[in-house]
């Protein structure tokens, strides 16, 4: 799973759950990736971007140069944000480890990249 | 002078594209400058209220008309004995105001009338109408009797007396009789009906519906529920006149009826079991004048009478069963052994069972099977634009997860065994079902669910499935969803998977038994075992997966049944209907599969 998946991720699907997001990440074991940088590509991710759960995961895997705050204006054109950016949504992939849910504490482990979010009848 | 002349130009210019619409229209209506001896009326006719009396008339001051051509339109024709008459009547009247609420009347020569058909006014049998039925005298003193101060429908004010008639279900509850019974202003009723109408003699009835028509409105085409009232069926029309369309739903034969101001109706036999009857809501109504012509009556505010008389216990053994309550409902019964939704509560066990497990199980050998992307779906992928966000849910192998690389993707299944085909593969997934999709509201642009809704056993989660994708779709995101055709011959012409039938797996496969019992949560639950590669027998059922196993001998080599509810034509578009919010953009049927792209508003 890459930070791209995860920032549209929630456990709002449990029953009680009233917003299930962001999710805390866990990880175990991560690996790097390199991917082609496009520049427009990330570009046009900002805006789709909560940035609060990027920020926290980025802390989490350890990309320490993320912003606290970001202002998609300025960022446009911050080829060297935008580079730092790709990396951590892009080219980190979790391999294993688990999101865990804001209200309940439910864990989706993440197991060979794929994260289980499949709930259980009586959960829904 | 010159205003005149000013006039006779616009009205000119009106004919002229007047004439031009009603050609377009229809190729055989021939118009022409020299005189005639037809006359077109180019702006009234029968469909927005001509008032055929007042035009008689008034052309008759002027010479005597022939014939008056009433087609169901918006124009109509005059015929004359000669061209000079026609030419009389066209100067004095065209550009005139006939009726004072109506507009100047549009005229123009015509080289000849097209044939119209004769309406159809084919009525059923067993429909009688008394004429003046009741005297002026009854009729007030029946209005009188109503006090309008209870219960309104959206249309019309009802009152019951003796039972309630259940509207929607057009029927009564025989256990539950009302207080109210029939006001004894009724009873003089039955001595005018005895001496009326022999063939009906001593029919009483014990329940009453009055029903108050404000001008305009009207009531559904329905059938009173036959098992429940005896025949006939009469009804009494106060206050005002209206015509009432009669339809016969096996031959699609129908008949508007004009039911006059005091007359009574009498609905019995194949009027009254194997016809609908209603009324459509308008302003007016088109009926015949005394010189037998058509002209449009304005409706007024209107009383109906509708007694019946309940048949206890209910029964009936009619020639109608189309429409017959007790007897459709064997017909259903019978229909539902084999053909029938399985229980809300076994629905996802099944779906574990036959579904998930049997994907989890055959998954490789399925994905080698599921290389190349469909045409129309590539299409959709392709047609979004850069920066998008696509949704696959229910990704398979994800044969779509690398089309388009200016957008983003992401995809889920259910299948553990697929998503590790996608994870090999790079794709962007995660394991989830599609009644919950663990995503962030109005957050995806297009999403996709290409074979995936079919395998769901209730229309219930059908519709909850496609209400997760809209849920996640922002306001305007479009989703494109492909479900399996019951009907695989469509335009007769066969579908690929009809024609891919010669293979010995197949022989094989087909020699399984027509029926097949599941044992799901210790309940047992019946099902049919589709033959591959030929047309759907019923909408559920199991279809074999024969899996291809290298290391064992061909014979052993094992038959998985997964679970599919096949769609009827539109049973698709409904299903999206069904969730709101929602418009649809394009339905179209794609190689035995039925499709639609939604758009979320």
């Amino acid at each position: 799973m890459k930070l791209i998946t995860y920032n549209f991720l929630t456990s709002k699907c449990i029953r009680g759950v009233k917003v299930g997001y962001p999710l805390k990440l866990n990880v175990v074991e991560k690996k790097v990736e390199q991917q082609n940088f496009n520049p427009e590509f990330v570009q046009r991710m900002l805006p789709r971007l909560e940035w609060s759960a990027i920020k926290s995961a980025a802390d989490i895997v350890g990309c320490a140069e993320i912003p606290e705050n970001m202002n998609v204006e300025t960022s446009l054109h911050d080829t060297d944000f935008l580079q730092k950016l790709h990396h951590l949504l892009l080219e980190i992939e979790i391999v294993n480890g688990s999101l865990i849910c804001p209200e309940t504490g439910r864990v989706f482990p993440i197991t060979n990249g794929i994260p289980n979010m499949l709930l259980n009848e009586d959960e829904v | 002078m010159s205003s005149t002349k000013n006039n006779m130009s616009k009205i000119q210019k009106k004919v002229k594209s007047k004439q031009l619409m009603i050609g377009a229209e229809n190729k055989e209506i021939e118009f022409s400058n020299e005189p005639q001896n037809i006359l077109a009326i180019l702006n009234y006719g029968l469909l927005n209220g001509i008032k055929t009396e007042i035009l008689i008339d008034r052309v008759n001051e002027i010479t005597s008309l022939l014939d008056l051509i009433l087609p169901n339109k918006s124009y109509c024709f005059l015929k004359f004995q000669s061209c000079d008459e026609a030419a009389k009547v066209l100067t004095e009247l065209n550009g005139i105001k006939l009726w004072t609420d109506g507009y100047p009347v549009l005229m123009s020569f015509c080289k000849s009338i097209p044939k119209y058909q004769d309406y159809l006014n084919e009525e059923p049998s067993g429909l009688i109408i008394l004429l003046d039925f009741v005297t002026d005298e009854i009729e007030k003193k029946l209005i009188a009797l109503l006090k309008w101060d209870e219960c309104k429908m959206k249309n019309r004010q009802v009152q019951h007396f003796g039972y309630e008639f259940i509207y929607g279900q057009n029927t009564v509850d025989y256990r539950k009789p009302l207080e109210r019974k029939l006001p004894p202003e009724c009873d003089e009723l039955w001595t005018i009906f005895d001496t009326k109408c022999p063939k009906f003699k001593g029919f009483r009835p014990d329940q009453l519906t009055v029903n108050k028509y404000e001008r305009g409105s009207g009531i559904p085409a329905h059938c009173d529920t036959h098992s429940v009232f005896e025949d006939p069926i009469i009804s009494l029309s106060l206050s005002a006149s209206i015509v009432m369309e009669f339809k016969d739903p096996v031959n699609g034969k129908h008949c508007s009826i004009l039911l006059p101001k005091k007359s009574l109706l009498i609905m019995s036999s194949e009027s009254r079991y194997g016809w609908l009857h209603g009324i459509t809501p308008k302003n007016s109504d088109i009926v015949k004048t005394k010189h037998n012509l058509m002209t449009v009556q304005q409706r007024e505010l209107r009383y109906s009478f509708t007694f019946r008389k309940l048949r206890i216990p209910p029964s009936c053994d009619c020639k109608f069963p189309l429409l017959c309550d007790i007897q459709s409902k064997i017909v259903n019964e019978q229909n539902s052994n084999n053909d029938h939704e399985v229980d809300q509560k076994l629905a996802a066990k099944l779906e574990l069972e036959n579904v998930h497990n049997v994907y989890n199980e055959i998954g490789n050998h399925f994905s080698e099977t599921r290389h190349s992307a469909w045409p129309n779906v590539e299409n959709f992928i392709m047609s979004l634009i850069e920066g998008s966000i696509l949704l696959d849910a229910g990704c398979g192998n994800g044969k779509y997860l690398n089309i388009n690389d200016k957008i983003t993707k992401l995809g889920f299944d259910r299948s553990s065994t697929l998503l590790q085909v996608c994870n090999e593969r790079n794709f962007q997934v995660f394991q989830s079902d599609c009644l919950q999709i663990p995503i962030i509201n109005d957050s995806i642009d297009a999403c996709i669910s290409i074979a995936v809704i079919h395998h769901l056993a209730t229309h219930d989660r059908r519709v909850q499935a496609i209400r997760e994708m809209l849920r996640v779709l922002r306001k305007k995101g479009q989703a494109l969803i492909y479900v399996w055709a019951k009907d695989q011959q469509k335009d007769n012409k066969k579908t690929r998977y009809l024609l891919q039938h010669q293979s010995k797996d197949i022989e094989k496969v087909n020699k399984l038994p027509e029926m097949a019992i599941l044992n799901i949560d210790e309940e047992k639950i019946e099902l049919p075992i589709h033959k591959n590669r030929t047309q759907f027998k019923s909408s559920n059922m199991l279809v074999p997966w024969k899996l291809k196993q290298k290391e064992i001998p061909e014979e052993q080599h094992k038959i998985f049944l997964r679970y599919y509810h096949v769609f009827e034509d539109g049973e698709l578009e409904n299903l999206c209907k069904e969730c709101g919010n929602v418009e649809i953009v394009r339905s179209y049927y794609d190689q035995g599969n039925h499709c639609v792209i939604l758009k979320k508003l």
